[in-house]
């Protein structure tokens, strides 16, 4: 027998309960309250702004103009994007309006020493937000790297009001959940930090030191 | 070397030597250290606060809370309740999306096997994220033996690390070091990969933007990842993990290996499960309403993508957790999330601190995990550590009946049967009955007659009142040394309760006596 048999068939000699699913949670019937839908957009920009991110509220004209205006101001000089059409109507842009930061698309595979030591920004694009704790949910795959929500010391990260949920619970219990699941999905909801130090809270442990969210308001 | 330089360097080794032999003493030994540290005393009580503090603001709402805390427990013992079909569920759906699942019934057969995939894929640098099972199975020390080198990443188990020490929590690693130590220990140790020092510094800021530059660049360069797992989703075929730092990330994306490795009970059935465990878990553990990164992994890089992992495997640890899953009360030890509440809640734990227990899981949890794991022989010791107060039973958030739990193991401790460790039957712990000793179970078998027999209960009463002068004598004090080494020795009233009531005139009710006598 393998270890692997040996462990089920020990598993499988011991008396258990028998518990019915734990129906899911869904709107009605949560116990953990979650906000009203008209407070949505409040709730998740406190709690990212609690979380040390920076909100840009924004909309659909603007939004490029308002973001190169912070590139600038964070000194960036040079920006990684995903692969996806609103990368290349950003990197279209920046081109028109600055000579100053170089734009990249990645189409290739990345190369760690450039994105480890050259890239100052990664600018990512949500595929939801979640209000209850301030989170936007990245998909990862070919037009949305691992890496540049990750690794650069500035992160970016796109979302419209019109993809806002509750929480977590409802989004898992939405169509909204992409099938199958893409090889890496993450809930981002502030820069990288730590209070492993004395309780002291640093930002920038490993991963981005700021982060900028882009809200496209519906308005 | 500046003459400076080499008094600090010679200083931690010290320390290091200081905190070996430490761990090398008697749980009561270690305890009494503790206690008598005053720095470290300070570090957990702050710590302790600051955590309780955090959890607290976080559920403003109790009725909330215990709801949430009740499905917590009803997800948890649901998955437990199908444990054995989830695991085989969650092997089919992680091996459909590319990640490989492998089983390893005891911590040296976990440790060979990674390090079999390390090297047939002939890694040599390895980086890990936050993983309590690694620590469990000793797995950076089986590495080391084999010549490779495996960095913690995440920053307080890195500094641990660096002082050649073992995390004193397990949330918190570095939770015992303070600011001063952790800037020494920095400037004494710390190294850049070309070779370079970093300059003494007690701001953390500082402290941390050192850190993070160097483990950056081991980021960069590392043959593969080793990481833990806080939720694996059988019907999706997913790895979650929970963090704030980024380093769970950097060590499973960055690296063209991944190697996951977790316990056999952090399975869950569906995604649906995974919201409430999550907001349970950070709002518990460190009083936040999510972490920083929800990170969930379900395959290594495909094709047409240009970044992560070419291989992912998963590793899933038994070692002694079938067991637990077979004995009839101690089952629910495995409901646990590893948020570490019950540590931060727990008296003793505050006072005395992680590495008292000796053990990788301190704290209520260390307590009812590592004599089932280990043995109640090698383990039992601190199952004494306990005042039985119940507030790490009130502040689990899945429920987990603590208390009960560590009475049973008392219990089991103490069964007039010993059984060895290699006992068949699953449903007992491991080394059962190892702590019972004929003199105290006599002392407690007159104990419980004298509290069945009145008369025999009147007897003892007075004896001890006339007696007490004795007790408090020195040939009391050896008597009672077993109890009396590390608590205050019980002073004897001159009368029994029951006397000064007769005295005055309180007359015992009719039939009072016959109901005790049967
Ligand atoms: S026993 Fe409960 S409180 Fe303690 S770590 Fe586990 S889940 Fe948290």
């Amino acid at each position: 027998m393998s270890s692997r048999e040996r462990i089920l068939a020990r598993l499988r000699q011991a008396a258990v309960g028998d518990s019915p699913r734990v129906p899911q949670a869904v709107s009605s019937d949560r116990v953990w309250p979650a906000p009203d839908k008209a407070d949505w957009l409040d709730a998740l920009c406190q709690n990212l702004r609690d979380n040390h991110a920076e909100v840009l509220l924004t909309d659909q004209q603007t939004w490029m103009a308002d973001l190169l205006a912070r590139l600038q101001k964070y000194n960036v000089s040079r920006l990684l994007c995903g692969n996806h059409d609103t990368a290349a109507r950003l990197q279209q842009y920046i081109q028109s309006q600055s000579d100053d930061i170089d734009t990249q698309r990645v189409t290739t595979d990345i190369e760690k020493e450039v994105i480890f030591q050259q890239v100052d920004a990664g600018f990512s694009v949500a595929s939801a937000a979640l209000a209850e704790t301030g989170s936007l949910v990245i998909e990862t795959g070919p037009q949305e790297p691992r890496t540049v929500s990750l690794v650069p010391p500035l992160n970016i990260i796109l979302v419209r009001q019109s993809q806002l949920q509750a929480d977590f619970s409802a989004w898992a219990a939405s169509t909204s959940v992409p099938d199958p699941m893409p090889t890496n999905l993450l809930l981002i909801s502030g820069p990288s930090k730590t209070a492993d130090i004395q309780q002291t809270l640093a930002y920038g442990a490993h991963g981005p030191k700021s982060l900028i969210v882009v809200m496209l308001t519906d308005a | 070397m500046a003459e400076s330089m080499i008094k600090l360097r010679d200083e931690l080794d010290a320390e290091q030597q200081d905190f070996s032999d430490m761990q090398q003493q008697h749980f009561k030994v270690r305890a009494r250290m503790a206690l008598e540290n005053d720095a470290l005393r300070n570090s957990f009580r702050g710590a302790s606060d600051f955590l309780m503090a955090k959890r607290a603001s976080v559920f403003p709402d109790d009725e909330a809370l215990q709801a949430l805390r009740s499905r917590g427990e009803a997800i948890r013992q649901h998955s437990l309740n199908h444990l054995p079909d989830l695991l085989e569920t969650l092997e089919k759906n992680l091996t459909a999306n590319g990640i490989r699942v492998h089983w390893a019934e005891t911590a040296d057969e976990a440790c060979a096997l990674i390090h079999g995939i390390l090297a047939d894929n002939n890694a040599r640098t390895v980086v890990k994220g936050k993983s309590m099972v690694s620590e469990e199975i000793e797995l950076n020390h089986y590495l080391q033996e084999k010549g490779i080198e495996c960095l913690e990443s995440d920053m307080g188990e890195y500094l641990v690390q660096l002082a050649g020490e073992t995390p004193s929590h397990i949330i918190m690693p570095a939770i015992h070091k303070n600011k001063e130590q952790i800037a020494r220990l920095m400037h004494g140790r710390a190294e850049t990969a070309d070779g370079q020092g970093v300059p003494y510094t007690e701001d953390v800021d500082e402290l941390i933007g050192n850190a993070r530059a160097i483990l950056r660049e081991k980021f960069m360069n590392a043959d593969a990842g080793i990481s833990g797992v806080n939720m694996a989703v059988a019907n999706t075929g997913t790895l979650c993990l929970v963090e704030n730092e980024g380093n769970g990330r950097m060590t499973t994306t960055v690296p063209k290996l991944h190697i996951a490795v977790t316990g056999i009970e952090k399975v869950v059935e569906d995604l649906a499960d995974v919201p409430e465990l999550l907001t349970l878990l950070t709002r518990s553990a460190t009083g936040q309403k999510i972490s920083t990164y929800f990170n969930m992994i379900s395959g290594p890089k495909k094709n047409d993508e240009l970044d992560g992992p070419e291989q992912v495997h998963l590793v899933l640890v038994d070692n002694g957790r079938s067991r637990i899953f077979n004995h009839p009360v101690l089952q629910p030890t495995l409901q646990c999330i590893r948020c570490g509440a019950c540590m931060n809640h727990c008296p003793v734990y505050a006072r005395v601190g992680g590495h008292a227990y000796g053990s990788t899981y301190p704290g209520p949890i260390g307590q009812v995990v590592t004599p089932q794991i280990g043995g109640l022989d090698n383990n039992g010791d601190m199952l004494s550590a306990c005042s039985l107060n119940g507030a790490c039973g009130e502040a689990c958030p899945v429920r987990i009946p603590l208390p009960a739990l560590i009475r049973e193991l008392r219990h089991e401790a103490n069964h007039p049967q010993f059984i060895n460790a290699a006992d068949a039957d699953l449903t007992r712990v491991k080394q059962r009955g190892a702590k019972r000793s004929l003199g105290e179970s006599i002392i407690w078998k007159g104990w419980a007659l004298a509290h069945r027999y009145p008369p025999l209960y009147q007897m003892m009463s007075r004896s001890i009142a006339i007696g007490r002068g004795l007790l408090s004598g020195s040939l009391g004090n050896r008597l009672l040394a077993p109890w009396t080494d590390s608590r205050t020795a019980p002073k004897a009233a001159a009368q029994s309760l029951h006397q000064m009531v007769k005295k005055r005139g309180v007359a015992s009710q009719p039939g009072q006596h016959k109901e005790h006598e049967q």
